[in-house]
């Protein structure tokens, strides 16, 4: 009974959770209230691009272990903490695309990014690298 | 022979109108730039009926500029050289377009005949791909700062970060220019150090979550070193950008004209 019971209570969590994203939001009513305000746009967050890998790298578990947590926290937990970013590319997204793109590399890559992050560190950056809300350009060369 | 010279009248009117009709209209492009009719613009220049010659090249070539598109340019100046000689506002803008794209322009002008002002942005440029220091008499004052920025910070050795990275985390950091960044990364170096210390201790080294703290320490030291040593090679670039864009915007200022 209990198991059925906390069981229900996360099935819950999950669909406030899903509720709440922004992507979901109903455009019509939303439209209207925000219209007159400058948005910025949200880009999707999908799972991990297998296009250009190997049949035999599709295989590992551990990619979609690990791109099933990445998946699962940038599309559930971090929708509660986006508008405190720093930088264009969160943390989470900027360690995808540089792991992708440089392997281990990037994972160094993606975690020197997250233990530099404060709102202080705006400051060390030239005014080219920002954006119009004061969010540094962190995207690969 | 009435009809004969009224045939001969109107073969003469057409052949005027097709003359006129091949040269540019000068006044119709002013037209054009000025209520920003951008496709119309595209259309006339590469109309077909316009007779090809050094000014319709001049005219595309400067398109190009304005609309910040390298190909078109390229495509053109090349044969419109002449006239980008002969006008020093457009022979200037030309320089400042082609300032910080990574083509060879630069290297393919003929430096003889130039400008005052193309000649200081010619010397800016080498300056800016040059790795060894140059005399900077010529250098206006107003690009001195980011000048002594840039080459600051390129006399910095990404060995001297890294060492220093490996003595304490986060003082790479500071060595490479990014004095905020000290504090957060030595505050989360130090967590997982003394987290992985307490496990050690409370624990064995065998035990699982020592490992684990072992294992997140060492990437996040290895990732501060790591950091420190990309986090100096991005600043370099930044700098050298930052003075491109200052060199643009200086001279970009102090030659106020236009083309159209």
């Amino acid at each position: 009974m209990v198991r059925i019971l906390i069981l229900c209570l996360l099935a819950n969590i999950m669909l406030n959770g899903f509720s709440q994203n922004r992507l979901n939001l109903n455009k019509s009513i939303a439209g209207k209230i925000v219209e007159k305000y400058p948005k910025e746009n949200i880009s999707k967050r999908p799972f991990l691009n297998l296009q250009n890998k190997k049949s035999i790298q599709k295989l590992n578990p551990l990619l979609y272990v690990s791109g099933g947590l990445l998946f699962f926290y940038q599309n559930l937990l971090s929708e509660q903490i986006q508008a405190n970013c720093v930088y264009k590319n969160s943390c989470s997204e900027h360690a995808k695309i540089c792991i992708q793109k440089y392997k281990f590399k990037g994972l160094l890559m993606g975690v020197s990014q997250f233990t530099k992050c404060s709102p202080a560190i705006v400051q060390d950056y030239p005014i080219f690298l920002k954006t119009d809300n004061g969010k540094i350009i962190n995207e690969l060369d | 022979m009435n009809w004969i010279k009224k045939m001969g009248l109107l073969f003469c009117c057409f052949c005027f109108l097709k003359i006129t009709n091949a040269q540019i209209n000068v006044s119709f492009l002013q037209y054009l730039y000025e209520n920003n009719l951008k496709k119309e613009l595209q259309t006339y220049l590469w109309k077909n009926t316009l007779k090809e010659n050094d000014t319709l090249f001049f005219e595309r070539a400067i398109f190009g500029l304005n609309e910040n598109n390298e190909k078109i340019f390229i495509e053109n100046f090349n044969q419109a050289k002449n006239l980008f000689f002969q006008n020093e506002c457009a022979l200037n803008k030309a320089a400042l377009f082609n300032f910080d794209k990574k083509n060879e322009w630069f290297e393919r002008l003929d430096t003889v005949n130039l400008f005052e002002t193309t000649k200081k942005i010619l010397l800016t440029y080498k300056i800016v791909n040059s790795k060894n220091i140059l005399t900077i008499d010529s250098l206006p004052n107003e690009l001195l700062t980011s000048y002594s920025e840039m080459q600051k910070y390129r006399k910095k050795k990404s060995l001297n970060a890294v060492l220093l990275s490996l003595i304490l985390p986060g003082l790479g950091e500071i060595y490479a220019g990014r004095k905020r960044a000290f504090f957060p990364v030595l505050l989360s170096n130090g967590f997982y150090i003394a987290q992985s210390i307490e496990s050690i201790s409370k624990f064995e080294v065998n035990n699982g979550l020592s490992i684990l703290n072992l294992s997140l320490t060492g990437l996040f030291y290895v990732s501060n070193i790591y950091g420190t040593y990309y986090d100096l090679k991005k600043i370099k670039r930044e700098k050298q950008k930052q003075f491109e864009i200052d060199t643009i915007n200086y001279f970009g200022s102090t030659c106020q004209c236009s083309v159209h």
